[in-house]
């Protein structure tokens, strides 16, 4: 009966590490850095071509954009295409997405009606 | 010789964390739990079974014994703590709980909070490691102390209460 005992003990731990070191691996933040890369250019030229159409006043449908760059002829246009990159870039991020669900809850980002937003 | 009541106290307490380690499981699906109910069921058994004591210890380490079992349930967790630190505290848990629960199945009936004099255990890994519960408990509440270092200041009263009991328990049980 100890014998059985001992074997089921010895057993437990040896599947509670196996569990803890697959946990582990899950938990870890694990990015494609060729994903991420791509994302974050998209994301600082979407940033770059915003800053230039507020500053100068011409509309996104003239303004030249690099090759590679989603079509943006509108404001919402913009706000789509940089709401989509954003959440990919998150995405390359393991756990990304429900860390977003998790500040979008957060009681000083709720829509508040008003305000410049995106 | 006097009734051991402390047996019964002793065996619903155990009962007590048995379940609720279970129902841990049942939320988590985490092994650890099991093996944690495997250790309190066990000495569950042990505590209702166990022989009288021949020699007990006096009241202060009685109450030092009381107060040392307890500290475990102070040590508080946190909610960010570093993936690769919550592996290591996982994995000294689980070292420690199996030490623990490796000197409880050999213990048998011998087992009890307080330090007594019930049958000298020289088998199994008592062959290996003179205060094997002691030390396991360390081990486990040394990993505590990565998620949270406020819990250092639990660890070095309840590493201190263990190097008591274990005083205590050569005094009884002659050196070990």
């Amino acid at each position: 009966m100890k014998n059985l005992l001992r074997v089921m003990a010895v057993l437990l731990a040896v599947g509670s590490m196996a569990q803890a070191v697959c946990n582990f691996n899950k938990s870890l933040s694990v990015i494609n850095p060729v994903l991420v890369e791509d994302e974050a250019n998209l994301l600082t030229q979407l940033i770059e071509l915003k800053k230039q159409s507020d500053l100068t006043g011409i509309p996104f449908s003239d303004i030249q954009t690099e090759a590679g760059m989603p079509e943006i002829k509108s404001n919402d246009d913009f706000k789509e295409q940089f709401l989509q990159h954003t959440l990919k870039y998150l995405q390359t991020i393991k756990g990304g997405e429900n860390t977003v669900q998790k500040v979008l809850k957060q009681q000083e980002l709720q829509p508040k009606g008003c305000g410049p937003g995106i | 010789m006097k009734q051991d009541i402390g047996k019964y106290s002793g065996a619903l307490l155990m009962f007590g964390f048995g379940v609720l380690a279970l129902y841990r499981w049942h939320q988590t699906q985490l092994l650890f739990f099991l093996l944690l109910v495997l250790r309190d069921f066990v000495a569950a058994y042990f505590f209702l079974k166990r022989r009288p004591a021949e020699i007990k210890s006096g009241r202060l380490p009685t109450i030092a014994s009381y107060i040392s079992s307890a500290l475990p349930l102070c040590y508080l967790g946190s909610d960010n703590v570093l993936p690769l630190f919550l592996l290591i505290s996982t994995i000294m848990a689980v070292i420690g709980f199996l030490l623990v629960a490796l000197a409880t199945i050999e213990l048998g009936t011998s087992l009890g909070i307080s330090p007594a004099k019930r049958q000298l255990v020289k088998s199994g890994v008592y062959k290996i490691i003179a205060h094997p519960m002691y030390v396991g408990y360390a081990i486990a509440e040394s990993g505590l102390t990565l998620i949270n270092p406020i819990n250092a200041g639990i660890l070095i009263l309840s590493l201190l209460l263990y190097w008591v009991r274990a005083k205590q328990e050569n005094k009884i049980l002659g050196p070990c």
